[in-house]
């Protein structure tokens, strides 16, 4: 038996542990992390080249730290899937959920995305200057993201009063 | 216990709450493809009306649903050279609920020309520069998603009136009251909108300032075109005419080019020019006066005179003759020269008269009379004898 900050598992029980870990964080990982961190070049992959001008719009779309936030996901997920049922189980999941929250939250822009539209993209003879922007206003969809972190720290303070 | 119930229930709720937010990410995005996919434009229209124009835009769309779209507008404004702010509109806002298939509606803005500053208006009609012009469309898919896009741009501009001239007037008629002419007129429309007006010019006499003519016409110059017309023109002659035969006049003028956008005064381009009259009798000579015998009573008086009719434009029509008094009361006359002189074309012939010999040795006075279509105009020469 293996003493898991005040949990006794066995020894199958704590690889089972680490294997769930592993699976979900690698999930969490590409997810989270490896998806928005190669964007243009996993859409590249499946649209074809997309003109430098594009790219530019494009990646204005994903928040430069959203894939630093979503390592630290990753890694949320594992340890929570190997502490489960431990006295950090509840903390884990509290800063899990934050880390979400966190990640919504640069994922959505704060609520608005806006998008200047390259002038190269615009097609046509416009007018000398010409400059387009689109913003979308996402807040309420955003918020809706945010209810399962909320209710994530409920739920990890409800463990750390369960194990205090 | 409790705590492990409230956890479950937690548990169950982040479930939901997962599920729920994606599902209606989901139906958000199908929702959004519907209805930009079934969006089609129509052909924009405008139509002026006495100081506003209107602009429609007719759109046809579908919401498959679930959610309502609403406050679907869109918004314009235009700045002029300096960045003021020349006109702005909004379209009133329409909706579209869920499930309306083939929705018909009109994004119509409406600007009144009138409510512009008129300060503004002149500056934009008479700066070249770049306008600053901003368009905003919105619409909300209640309540989850508020989408706008903004366009803005710089618009090179032209002021619509350039090369505003008057050219040489060309004689039409005249009478014993007023001469009239035909001015020709031309101007280059640059721009991108109409020129809807009018040009009138003011003459007036440079030494009393009095006005003495006038002309009007109304003018239609298309997006970048020139406009060349002849604009009809009076102007009225004195009643004395004496001086105007015979004496150079400057004229002071003021050529005005008014014009109108949608039925508002916009701007007016003004060129003052002088106009000068010269005399249809230019530069009068008497030649040396011969007398010879004519009988044993009388002797034959000749008098060469000519002149240069100047004037420009008028042909000048009428006959001369002379007279011949001594102490005030008429002894002898000549019969009429008939004259017709060409603008331009000198003239000259001898006013001949039959004089009792007893006249020619008396002081006395020769009258040259001038009948013209324009008046009447004498000059009385001392005669010694």
């Amino acid at each position: 038996m293996v003493n898991l900050l005040g949990l006794k598992v066995s020894g199958a029980s704590l690889a089972l542990r680490v294997l769930l870990g592993i699976v979900l964080g690698a999930c969490g990982f590409v997810i989270f992390y490896f998806i928005p961190a190669n964007f243009l070049r996993l859409l590249s992959g499946v649209v074809g080249a997309i003109p430098p001008e594009a790219a530019g719009a494009l990646s204005a779309l994903v928040d430069p730290n959203l894939p630093a936030v979503g390592l630290a996901m990753a890694i949320a997920i594992f340890l929570c899937a190997l502490l489960r049922g431990t006295k950090a189980y509840g903390p884990v999941t509290i800063a899990l959920s934050i880390i979400f929250a966190a990640y919504v939250a640069l994922f959505f822009h704060g609520g608005s995305i806006s998008v200047a539209i390259p002038e190269a993209l615009q097609g046509g003879d416009s007018p000398v200057g010409i400059s387009i922007s689109v913003s979308v206003g996402m807040t309420w969809l955003m918020a809706l993201f945010l209810v399962p972190s909320a209710l994530g720290v409920v739920k990890g303070i409800l463990l750390i009063l369960k194990k205090g | 216990m409790r705590l492990s119930t409230a956890i479950k229930l937690v548990n169950v709720l982040i479930v939901l709450a997962l599920v729920s937010a994606f599902a209606v990410s989901f139906l958000v995005a199908i929702n959004s493809f519907g209805v930009v996919s079934s969006i089609r434009v129509g052909e924009p229209s405008a139509t002026p009306s006495e100081s506003s124009v209107e602009i429609s835009l007719p759109i046809n769309l579908s919401n498959p649903g679930p959610f309502a779209v609403s406050g679907v507008r869109i918004y314009g404004e235009l700045r002029g050279v300096g960045g003021d702010l020349i006109a702005s509109a909004s379209s009133t806002p329409f909706s579209v609920a869920a499930g309306e298939i083939g929705a018909q509606r009109r994004l119509a803005v409406r600007i009144n020309f009138s409510q512009i500053p008129h300060e503004s208006l002149r500056a934009i009609f008479s700066q070249a520069g770049n306008l600053t012009l901003l368009a905003r469309a919105e619409a909300v898919l209640d309540p989850f998603i508020h989408m706008s896009a903004e366009a803005s741009g710089k618009m090179p501009w032209e002021p619509p009136v350039r090369g505003f001239q008057l050219g040489d007037p060309d004689l039409l008629s005249h009478n014993s009251t007023h001469i009239f002419a035909s001015i020709p007129v031309r101007f280059e429309n640059p721009s991108i909108i109409s020129v809807e007006g009018s040009v009138g010019v003011l003459f007036v006499d440079a030494d009393s300032g009095n006005e003495i003519g006038s002309g009007y016409m109304g003018v239609s110059a298309p997006p970048r075109s020139v406009f060349e017309g002849a604009m009809q023109s009076y102007f009225r002659l004195p009643e004395n005419m004496t001086e105007m035969l015979v004496e150079s006049r400057a004229y002071r003028c003021n050529a005005t080019l008014h014009f109108s956008v949608f039925g508002v005064d916009v701007h007016s381009v003004s060129i003052p020019f002088e106009l000068h009259w010269d005399p249809p009798v230019g530069s009068p000579y008497l030649g040396s006066p011969s007398v010879t015998p004519y009988n044993s009573t009388h002797s034959l008086f000749s008098l060469p005179f000519g002149f240069t009719n100047e004037n420009g434009i008028i042909t000048l029509e009428g006959s001369v003759r002379m007279d011949l008094a001594i102490g005030g009361a008429v002894v002898s006359e000549s019969d009429p020269v008939l004259m017709i002189v060409p603008p331009g074309q000198p003239f000259s012939s001898s006013l001949t008269m039959i004089v009792p010999n007893s006249a020619l040795s008396q002081p006395g006075t020769i009258v040259m009379s001038m009948d013209t279509q324009f008046g009447s105009a004498s000059l009385e020469v001392p005669f010694n004898g």
